[in-house]
């Protein structure tokens, strides 16, 4: 059964050389070749995917063969150089330069053939002239060794080394210094059919097989009768990642759909934030320790913005300064409005509640939201962001109540854990009252997670911006639940830069 | 918010048996004063704070009378009495312009020890510091009563003038010197700047208490076992928070056993006053506007009943309930600050759910909705969603896209320089990031759909915020012709025509990069970054990409 479903998973190269392999047989590379007409690079890939499934053992051994070097492959054709050096010299006496003309060497080839011949003693000097000796004139029609061993060369292409002739190996290294032979490293791997691969091949059928499947396949019907080709589905392949939302991007979707699920529309408003919106209308006092610069990015340039609303600004600074029309004592001090110009990046995203509540077209009863991002001077850290999202919303209607507050806190705990099991702490907001905290327990980590900001409007902030029902206004810190969620310990990680974590982020 | 030390064997003391002395039963009664238990180690136990606006309740006094009510040791309001007497302190008329209020007191009758001062010590700083905005708007000075020789003089010294020895010093020095060469000069000095001369404490005899804000004397202005009688005096800008400071002082000593008497505080620019001032405050409530607000229906007797516990006096004429304030309580501006008091006192748990009818559709902003069909067309395209800071720096805008400087909105004062500025492009801020994958696996496209800033003069906020999307992609063959691939599906599948033209722009190729326009109105930029580009950030690869107003 196995050797069946190996030989259907077979590509069409694996199958023409296992069925080339014979029992017993080893064949060499050149073998399969002669055998498959394949050529020797797709010949070697099949060989590595069928021993890879143990189909074929590879016996790799080391050869070196002996050749001739370019510069001896011209000699062999034209000669060598000193032998054209002596004809020359036939029964003559010449100068050197004289013979060089008359073999048409170059100079380095004649003073070569000079020395080769002179150490044989076979020429000799006289007035400056060379010539041949008398008792030695038989060289001229003689072989030298190393002209004998480029012969023979030639004529074999190469000559395993280990097959050179005794005479043969002093002639290699004379040819070897001269650079007209090398010798080289050569692989010879022979390739026998495993046991295994023995039954595969049996296993093979005649019909033809499909792989790829085409087009032309399907249009045609070609295919019926064929096989397919088996693939490896245990092979590994290639990754892929796929286009996706970033990690937190993506809980905040979910977070968002939630709130609209529930009846919340969404706020918007800018990051650059007059202190009037950011603060003022909410009821903080001007001079609020937490209006300092250790709490709020101030714009550099332009400083200050324009209040355009003027009924707007002066009921809010009635509020600050007596009470105004609210029922409140006020914080009694002289409110500055320059000051409640000054531009900021957005602190708190209560800001853009309170643009809502002075905003005519607001719906009573009415329920809004929004994801606010927000700044606050710090050095980033692994639990300080210098910019970071509030997640924060008003419900209004006539006749809202605390309870009320307390029950949307628990549905929200129920929505993000699974658990609306809160605890409730009292609190203090400037622009809430009553205010409190809230903590979910969360059923997982089987502990209390500080979860919510929450309370009613004060009318000091309600009043001056037209709204006359109450407010209940909450806050979910949302960055915290998500770390807690992924099991983040590092919140610079959800500005995360490493394209690695958000590609293996799972959704 | 302020964290404070107290001793839990002190606090047992003022509080008696009735105290929990386990930390899990004490720990309610702390949140019901806006209270987190920091740390509890041994006898010491460290509370974070916080209400702002109850500086009374930071420290163990003031958290032992409000135990007692919760408790049922105490309840109800308590008067606290000050007894007149003939001391008088005189203010330079000059002072109206600098420092013009200050209230006074003296406590008898106090046996301090360490624990009892620590607490003094402690309630002074945090005052000071948060309440008091860094001694600007109150500061306290606490002085040997019995050292003092009344009347006393709130008057100004020349800087040169009244050499006296600082607190922790041994030798006299002038006020000028005290701003230079005193650690608290040098903290607080800054609240003088700019004066010719500076307040100062003086008796009768010459004598200097203090130099306030800053320093008390060694001589006088030092308060330890030995002392019997205490002088407390607070200075400031702001008349009620000034009498509200020395009533917080002077009513934790109360709670101490300690006999209170009055001062005569003559001023030149406004009526005397006599000081501390312990009158209270009524307010009227009705259980309607309890129950409109908390959602319950209690009737007065019990409405009276849970104030009590929170140390208000109340008494109730049918549904209509008169409320004493006390005299240390500044924070209640509206009823609706007694009615979180009264739902303290019932018990934030013992309030039952009622589901919140809302009876609006949900929705997502329009411009939430766009961004999002956005990503949706890009997630399909293959792209990896990014997410980068808002905050940035003119190097990233600028220098390293190859640009000169524009108008952007920069940070006053910022705390790195790494943040100093709002981006007004994204395109810089993907650069960043894909600068920091170089050796992860390529082809690497992003996107990012998020704010920048746009400095504009003609808005309120001199700024608008503007949504953008910007998409880039690297690997070994990336071209315009691949950016101009990816931007032309996602118009296309927005059902919008763009139309590209020929730009020049000193970040991207000349020749490969263009304007892209929707209805001839120029909506973005598209090319291929330029190599001399590339090298700033650090790129072996070619990255292409193209940013659009949303």
């Amino acid at each position: 059964m196995e050797a069946k479903r190996l030989a259907e998973s077979l590509q069409d190269a694996e199958i023409v050389v296992l069925k080339a392999l014979k029992r017993n047989v080893t064949s060499s590379t050149d073998d399969l070749v002669a055998k498959t007409q394949l050529n020797k690079d797709a010949i070697n890939r099949a060989a590595l995917w069928l021993q890879n499934k143990q189909l074929i053992s590879v016996n790799e051994q080391s050869h070196f063969l002996v050749i001739l070097d370019n510069l001896g492959k011209k000699y062999a054709v034209q000669g060598l150089p000193e032998r054209k050096f002596l004809h020359a010299l036939d029964k003559k006496t010449l100068a050197t330069e004289d013979i060089a003309k008359a073999a048409s060497l170059d100079k380095q080839e004649t003073l070569f053939s000079l020395g080769f011949w002179k150490k044989k003693g076979i020429i000799e000097f006289s007035d400056g002239k060379v010539s041949i000796t008398r008792e030695n004139t038989g060289y001229l029609g003689k072989k030298t060794l190393e002209e004998e061993f480029i012969h023979k060369l030639n004529t074999e292409g190469e000559i395993p080394f280990e097959k050179l002739a005794n005479e043969d190996k002093g002639a290699f290294e004379e040819l070897k210094k001269r650079g007209l032979v090398l010798k080289l490293e050569k692989k010879l791997r022979e390739f026998s059919a495993t046991e295994l691969g023995l039954q595969v091949a049996d296993s093979i059928t005649s019909e033809s097989r499909i792989g790829q499947l085409t087009p032309e396949l399907v249009r045609t019907g070609a295919w019926k009768g064929s096989s397919f080709r088996r693939f490896d589905i245990t092979a590994p392949v290639p990754k892929l990642w796929p286009g996706k939302k970033q990690a937190y991007k993506r809980f905040l979707d979910e977070v968002k759909e939630e709130l609209v699920a529930m009846g919340f529309e969404e706020m918007t408003g800018p990051l650059v934030e007059m202190s009037f919106w950011n603060n003022d209308a909410l009821y903080m006092p001007q001079d609020h320790p937490a209006k300092g610069i250790h709490d709020i990015y101030y714009v550099k340039e332009p400083k200050y913005g324009k209040i355009v609303n003027a009924n707007l600004l002066k009921a809010v600074k009635a509020a600050h300064e007596n009470g105004g029309k609210s029922g409140s004592i006020g914080w009694q001090y002289e409110f500055n409005e320059q000051e409640a110009a000054r531009l900021m990046l957005r602190s708190q995203g209560t800001a853009l509640s309170a643009r809502m509540m002075a905003n005519p077209e607001i719906k009573n009863p009415g329920a809004y939201f929004a994801i606010a991002k927000t700044y606050r001077p710090d050095v980033l850290d692994a639990t300080h962001l210098i910019e970071f999202n509030q997640c924060e919303g008003i419900v209004l209607g006539e006749n809202l109540n605390f309870r009320n507050l307390i029950s949307l806190l628990s549905e929200f705990a129920k929505k993000i854990t699974g658990s609306s099991k809160i605890r409730l702490r009292p609190h203090y907001f400037p622009y809430t009252e009553p205010s409190l905290e809230a903590d979910i327990w969360h059923p997982t980590l089987k502990r209390w997670v500080e979860a919510f900001g929450a309370g009613m409007f004060r009318p000091e902030v309600t009043i001056p911006l037209g709204v006359k029902v109450p407010v209940l206004a909450w806050g979910i810190g949302i960055d915290r639940l998500f770390m807690i969620k992924e099991n983040i310990s590092d919140i610079r990680q959800l500005f995360s830069q490493d394209i690695r974590w958000l590609r293996e982020a799972k959704i | 918010m302020p964290v404070i030390d107290i001793s839990l064997e002190d606090l047992g003391k003022m509080v008696g048996d009735k105290l929990p002395t386990r930390i899990d039963e004490l720990e309610p009664y702390i949140h019901n004063i806006k209270g987190e238990i920091e740390t509890c180690e041994g006898d010491n136990l460290s509370i974070k704070l916080g209400d702002s606006n109850r500086p009374e309740l930071w420290g163990a006094e003031g958290i032992a009378r409000e135990l007692k009510g919760m408790l049922g040791v105490e309840r109800g309001l308590k008067d606290y009495k000050a007894t007149p007497t003939d001391l008088k302190i005189f203010v330079n008329a000059k002072l109206e312009k600098i420092r013009p209020f200050i209230a006074c007191a003296v406590v008898k009758g106090v046996e301090l020890n360490d624990t009892i001062i620590k607490q003094l010590m402690q309630l002074q700083d945090k005052i000071d510091t948060s309440y008091g905005r860094n001694r600007r708007k109150t500061s306290i000075g606490m002085y040997n009563f019995d050292l003092v020789k009344f009347p006393l003089k709130y008057a100004l010294t020349k800087p040169h003038e009244n050499a006296f020895v600082p607190l922790n010093f041994t030798e006299k020095i002038a006020p000028h010197e005290i701003l230079k060469l005193h650690p608290k000069g040098q903290e607080y000095g800054n609240i003088l700047k700019g004066l010719e001369e500076y307040p100062i404490f003086i008796d009768s005899e010459g004598k200097v208490l203090s130099m306030p804000p800053v320093i008390n004397s060694a001589d006088l202005g030092k308060v330890d076992e030995n002392t019997k009688n205490i002088l407390v005096e607070v200075t400031g800008t702001d008349y009620g928070a000034v009498n509200h400071v020395l009533t917080i002082i002077t009513t934790a000593l109360a709670e101490r056993g300690g006999k209170i008497f009055s001062v005569t505080i003559d001023y030149t620019y406004r009526k005397p006053d006599v000081t501390p001032n312990f009158e209270t405050t009524t307010m009227k409530i009705s259980t309607e506007q309890v129950s409109k607000v908390l959602g319950i229906k209690t009737d007065a007797d019990e409405i009276v009943k849970l104030l009590q516990r929170m140390r208000y006096s109340a008494s109730a004429d049918k549904n209509l309930i008169s409320v004493r304030i006390p005299c240390y309580r500044r924070d209640i501006m509206h009823y609706v600050d007694i009615i979180e008091d009264i739902a303290i006192s019932y018990g934030y748990d013992n309030f039952a759910f009622e589901p919140v009818p809302i009876p609006t559709a949900g929705k997502l902003s329009d411009i939430e909705k766009l961004s999002n069909k956005i990503r949706e067309v890009c997630i399909g395209l293959g792209a990896q969603e990014v997410l980068n800071f808002t905050l940035t720096n003119k190097e990233n805008l600028f220098s390293k896209m190859g640009v000169n400087e524009e108008n952007i909105i920069e940070i006053e004062n910022p705390v790195s320089l790494t943040y100093s500025c709002m981006r007004n492009k994204l395109i810089p801020s993907l650069l960043e990031f894909l600068s920091q994958n170089t050796t992860k696996e390529f082809p690497q496209v992003i996107f990012e759909v998020g704010d920048v800033m746009i400095f504009d003069s003609k808005q309120p906020e001199g700024s608008k915020t503007e949504r953008r999307l910007a998409f880039a992609i690297t690997h070994s063959t990336a071209n315009f012709t691949e950016a101009k691939q990816n931007l032309d599906a996602i118009f296309r599948t927005l059902g919008k025509t763009i139309e590209l033209k020929d730009a020049e722009h000193d970040s991207f190729i000349v020749g490969r990069c263009a304007k892209i326009a929707v209805n001839n109105e120029d909506i973005g930029i598209i090319g291929e970054i330029h190599p001399s580009v590339l090298e700033k950030w650090g790129f072996e690869m070619p990255v292409i990409a193209f940013e659009i107003r949303v």
